[in-house]
Formats: C-alpha cells, structure tokens, sequence
C-alpha cells in the first residue's frame, strides 16, 4: 500500500463528510420549534427586540443553503455553538467529556478480546466438543441480550447482592484525582497513589464487562471461524508435520493469520461500541460523551445533540477508514 | 404441499428451499417461538390476566408468585404502581412487534424501490442515491435515531419515521447489487428489446428474482429493529409511558433494583427470547432460500 492510495481515500471521505453535515445540519433546521424560544425559556423578561437580535447572532434568519455554509464553516474552525445548558462552547465540554468514554471503550474492548480469543480458539482446536458448543450457543444468544438490560442485571448481581462493586460513577466521591490527561487511570498512576488506581479500576469493571459482551460475542464467532480455516491450511499441516510443538503452531502459525478477519471486524464493528458506551454511560452514571448526549436529547440542548451526533459519525468514518486500512496492511494478499 | 413425497418431476427452488427450511429444526422452533409472540401481541387483551395499567398502591413492588409475599394471580409481580408485570409484558409484545415489523416493511418496500431505480437507471439516479446511502451508512444506527428523535421528539409515529429514515439504506445497497448484476442478463435486455416500459421490466422481470433476498435480509433487521426501539424506550425518548413497552419497563424497575429485581429482569427476558428466535429464524430461512448471503 502506497501512501498515494492513502490519500486518495481520504480524498473519497471528504463528501461523505460534507453529506453527513448536511443530514447533522438538516436534523435539526427542520425541527418544528425555534431554538430561540428554547434558549429564552420562559424567562418573560426578554423583549421581542432581543429575540429578534438572537436570532440575528445564530444566523437564523439566512436562508437554509446559506446556514448550512455558515454552519460547515463554523465547524472546521472548531466552533460548534454554545451549549444552552452549559452556557459554554459544546466543543470545550465534549473535549472534557471524551477522556471517559475513550477510557471505557478501550476497557471493553479489552474485555471483548480476553473473553472472545480464549474462547475462539480453543472452540476452534476442539471443534465439536461440549466445550466448542457452549461457546458457540453463548456467543448467538449474546447477541440478542439487550446491553442496558445486561448492565443492570450484572449490577444486581455483583454490587448489590454482593457487594463487590461499586455500583456507578468512575471513581469513589471521596478521592479527587488531579486531572492531567483526563484518562483516570493514567492520572492516578501519575499521582503515584495505587489504591486510587485500583479504585478506578473496579469502577471501571462493571461497565466495560457490559459494553464488551456484545463485541466478545461477535469476536468469539470471527476468531472460531478463522482459526478453523487456518488450521485447515497447508502451512499449518506443514508446521505440524515438521514436529513443531502444537501449542507453538496454534499460537504463532494459525492465531497470527486468524488475526486479519478480527482486527478489521474490530474497526467495523466500531460503531456498535459507540453506540452501546450511550447505553452503558447512562446505566453507570459515567461522565462521558454518551451521557452527555442523552442529557442533551432530554433538556432540548440542540447545538450539544448535532455536535455529539456529528462527532460519533466522523469517529464511526474514522474506524472504517483504519479498518480498510488495517485489511490491506496486515493482509498483503489483497491489494488495493 | 406434502413434504414426505418425492416426486419425479423436478421440484422448484422454492419448494427445494421451504423443504430445506423445515427440516432444520431448530430453524422451525424459533419461527414457532416467533409467531408465537405475534399471536400473544395479537390477542394481548384476551390472553393477559389484568389490565396493563390498573395500578394498585397495595401490591405495590409485590414479588413473584414463587416467592414470600407473591399470589398466583399475579404470577411475575407487580412494579412500583402495583400493576400487573405479566399483563404490561404481554401488551408490551405489541409495542416491539409493531414496531419491528412495520419499520422493516416500510424501509423493505422503500429500499427495494430505491436499489432498483439505482440499479436499473445507473447514471445520475445511481449516483445520487448511492451517495445518500453513503452518508447514511457513516452514522450508527442507535446515534442516528437518538439525534432524530432528540429533534423530533417522542413517541410511536417518530420512533417509526427514525428508524425507517435509516433502515432503507439496507434494502436499498441489496437490491441496488444485485439489479445491477441482473441488469445484463439476456432475459432482461430482451425484457427491453420488446419494449416492455422500465418500469415493468424493474418489478416484473427483476424484482421477483430478488424479492427471496430482500425478504430474508429484512427477517434479520427485526431483531435489531426490536433492540434499538427498546433502547430508545429505555432512555426514555422512545414509546412514552403509560403505554407499556418493554424498554420503559426496565428503565422503571432500575430505581427500584434493590428492593425488586423482577421489574427490570422479566422485560429483559422477554426481549432476549423474541430478539433471539426472530434472528436464529432468519438465519435458518438465509441458509434455506439464500444460501449466497450467509458468509
């Protein structure tokens, strides 16, 4: 892969991009209900002067080709509009937001890949076996288990019937981590203080176990049906007859070149993550973008809802794009 | 048609593949599972014990049957207004089944008709609907319908049109490939060579080579269909209460997690046993009429 392909496939985005501001910006232009009204509330004190200055300000009374100009232009400089709630810019307070949410995508994805490795390979070595075929079922009714109602189940269950973990929040109300990076985990190590990060840590269990089970069931499936081709293989049989060690030819022959479908099923499967650290930010009270945006739906913050909507998109176009990517850089079989 | 005689004469892929269907149990026992919901959503006011919504502040929290405290009459308990759980599950099943099957059918016959003008026309039409399909693919269907529904508002008819606004796109990118791939064969160049109109070349001779396809894929959209309607429900920007919808009902128990699980956990498993027998169906009938789409 050379990096003029590279480019010529971020050059390929660039009307996605533009076509998803526009279906971002068209959300919420044609929403019945001026947002004006919305900001002003019932605050009787406001004259139909200012109201109409306010308008004035957000450019509401441009027509609708001229707003979403406006609009695409304000965004690559950065400026999103002001939150109604925050009374602050919507960039600064997702920017303070996403530390959380990128913390606990990465732990589920952890979660994901230490259940569905495991799991998928061993289903795969002993194809057929009880083992292989619990695994199997548990992975196709993953699937259909509803992640919010899994979420409070495993809080049921381990905080409060047995009081193992906390049962929300990311960190205990009495320990305040000074903030460096935003990410609680490397801030606490920073501080030098490890019960602080082991504090962190069980917040973080409950939540990542209910984002990465969706995944795990998916990577299960994948990783078992890849290894089940690459042991099938003539490198593998060649491995095995040479008198390498099993353990040695499962792990380094056939798991490094299983390794391409779940990698890329990983970045597609991107989105589902996203979506799914809504769910779980709302069950475990974590401050992260998610619940930021489920605040905004419910207190009418448009500008937070189309910023937050738009910026899940971008990442979701970002994961495909590395997943192409990846395919392509780890598999040299394909070209682009 | 009897499944037990084979005849001489050749039996026609349709008949191959329902055979090829039913004999896979499993595929069979979750299609049964399946209807068997449709058919309580159905008859929900002649099959639950009480009326969903008849609150009682003396069965307030009352626990299942089984346990200390519980009554027969009331067999999975009471939530925090004392109505009945059964009851709200049952008329719940409307709510997700309605919804399931009206969002896919809606986006089917959208989809179908988009992939095919794309297909067919090619050209600019091609371009600009394949374009929009595009961006609509680049949002996350939950993050897209919860920003719908956070401009729109609440309720049945929004939560339909959000969801329908994006499911299309999966229809259409479908029938859209195989038009094309159909687009050159003899018989519809000779379709037009006659001078049949576009349009009855499109429903005519394509469509109902595709039509098995399209059918199949929308079968496994309904499970998700049925999970994103009760996230929205959960979140509370979905079905708004009193109407009893299984999402709703499990964000309502949460407040109550300590004192009476089985609020939020019958829901649950409802949700799990219809979500899974509508995809492991679907997956059944792809591997009987579709073979191709299964990967």
């Amino acid at each position: 892969m050379n990096l003029r392909t590279v480019l010529e496939r971020l050059l390929q985005l660039i009307p996605v991009l533009l076509g998803v501001a526009l279906v971002v910006f068209l959300m919420m232009a044609l929403t019945p209900g001026d947002p004006v009204e919305i900001m002003v509330g019932s605050d009787d004190n406001v004259t139909p002067e200012q109201i109409e200055t306010m308008r004035r300000d957000l450019g509401l009374h441009l027509p609708l080709h001229e707003r979403f100009f406006q609009f695409v232009l304000s965004a690559l400089r950065g400026d999103f509009g002001l939150s109604f709630y925050h009374r602050r810019p919507v960039f600064d307070v997702l920017v303070e937001r996403l530390p959380a949410t990128i913390e606990l995508s990465i732990a589920a994805l952890f979660v994901a890949l230490a259940i569905a490795i495991p799991c998928g390979v061993i289903a795969a070595v002993k194809r057929g076996s009880i083992f292989d075929k619990l695994a199997t079922t548990a992975a196709v009714a993953g699937v259909a288990v509803p992640n919010f109602w899994l979420g409070i189940m495993l809080i049921m269950f381990f905080a409060v019937q047995l009081g193992w973990l906390p049962v929300s929040g990311q960190t205990p109300t009495t320990l305040n981590i000074p903030h460096v990076t935003g990410f609680l985990l490397i801030d606490s190590l920073l501080w030098g203080r490890p019960d602080a990060f082991l504090a962190v840590l069980r917040h973080l269990a409950l939540p990542a176990l209910t984002l990465g089970a969706a995944l795990s069931a998916l990577l299960m499936r994948v990783t078992r049906s890849a290894m089940i081709e690459t042991l099938q293989q003539d490198y593998t049989a060649f491995a095995i007859a040479k008198g390498l060690p099993r353990r040695h030819v499962i792990i380094r022959h056939a798991l490094r070149n299983a390794m391409i479908p779940v990698v890329t099923v990983i970045a597609l499967d991107f989105g589902s993550l996203l979506s799914g650290s809504i769910i779980t930010e709302t069950i475990f009270s974590w401050p992260g973008v998610g619940r930021v945006l489920i605040e905004g739906v419910t207190t009418r913050n448009y500008p937070l809802v189309q910023t937050t909507v738009l910026m899940f998109a971008v990442f979701y176009i970002a994961a495909n794009f590395i997943a192409d990517m990846l395919y392509v850089a780890i598999n040299p079989r394909v070209r682009l | 048609m009897t499944l037990a005689t084979t005849s001489a004469r050749s039996d026609s892929l349709a008949r191959q593949s329902f055979r090829a269907f039913v004999s896979d149990r499993f595929g069979v026992l979750f299609g049964l599972i399946f209807i068997g919901f449709v058919l309580v959503a159905i008859f929900a006011p002649l099959i639950a014990p009480h009326d969903p919504n008849a609150s009682s502040l003396l069965r307030r929290l009352q626990p299942p049957a089984w346990m200390k405290g519980g009554d027969w009459a009331y067999p999975l308990g009471c939530d925090a207004l004392g109505r009945d759980t059964l009851s709200r599950i049952i008329f719940g099943a409307r709510i997700s089944i309605f919804i399931g099957v009206v969002v896919v059918l809606i986006a089917g016959v959208v989809g179908t008709i988009m992939g095919l003008l794309a297909g067919y026309f090619g050209g600019v039409v091609d371009m600009v609907i394949s374009r929009t399909v595009d961006v609509l693919l680049a949002f996350p269907l939950l993050i897209f319908a919860i920003g719908l529904m956070g401009m729109m508002g609440p309720g049945l008819g929004n939560i339909i049109l959000a969801l329908v606004l994006f499911e299309w796109v999966i229809t259409c990118r479908l029938v859209r490939g195989q038009t094309l791939e159909l687009r050159n064969r003899e018989y519809v160049e000779a379709a037009d060579a006659i001078g049949l109109s576009p349009l009855r070349t499109m429903f005519v001779e394509i469509l109902p080579n595709i039509l098995s396809s399209v059918v199949v894929v929308a079968t496994l959209r309904v499970g998700t269909i049925i999970i994103v309607e009760a996230s929205l429900s959960f979140l509370g920007i979905g079905v708004q209460p009193p109407t009893p919808a299984w999402g709703t009902m499990i964000a309502d128990g949460r407040v109550f997690m300590l004192a009476a699980w089985w609020v939020s956990a019958f829901p649950g498993v409802a949700i799990f046993i219809l979500v899974l027998s509508a995809n492991l169906s679907g997956q059944s009938l792809r591997d009987a009429f579709d073979p191709r789409l299964s990967r």
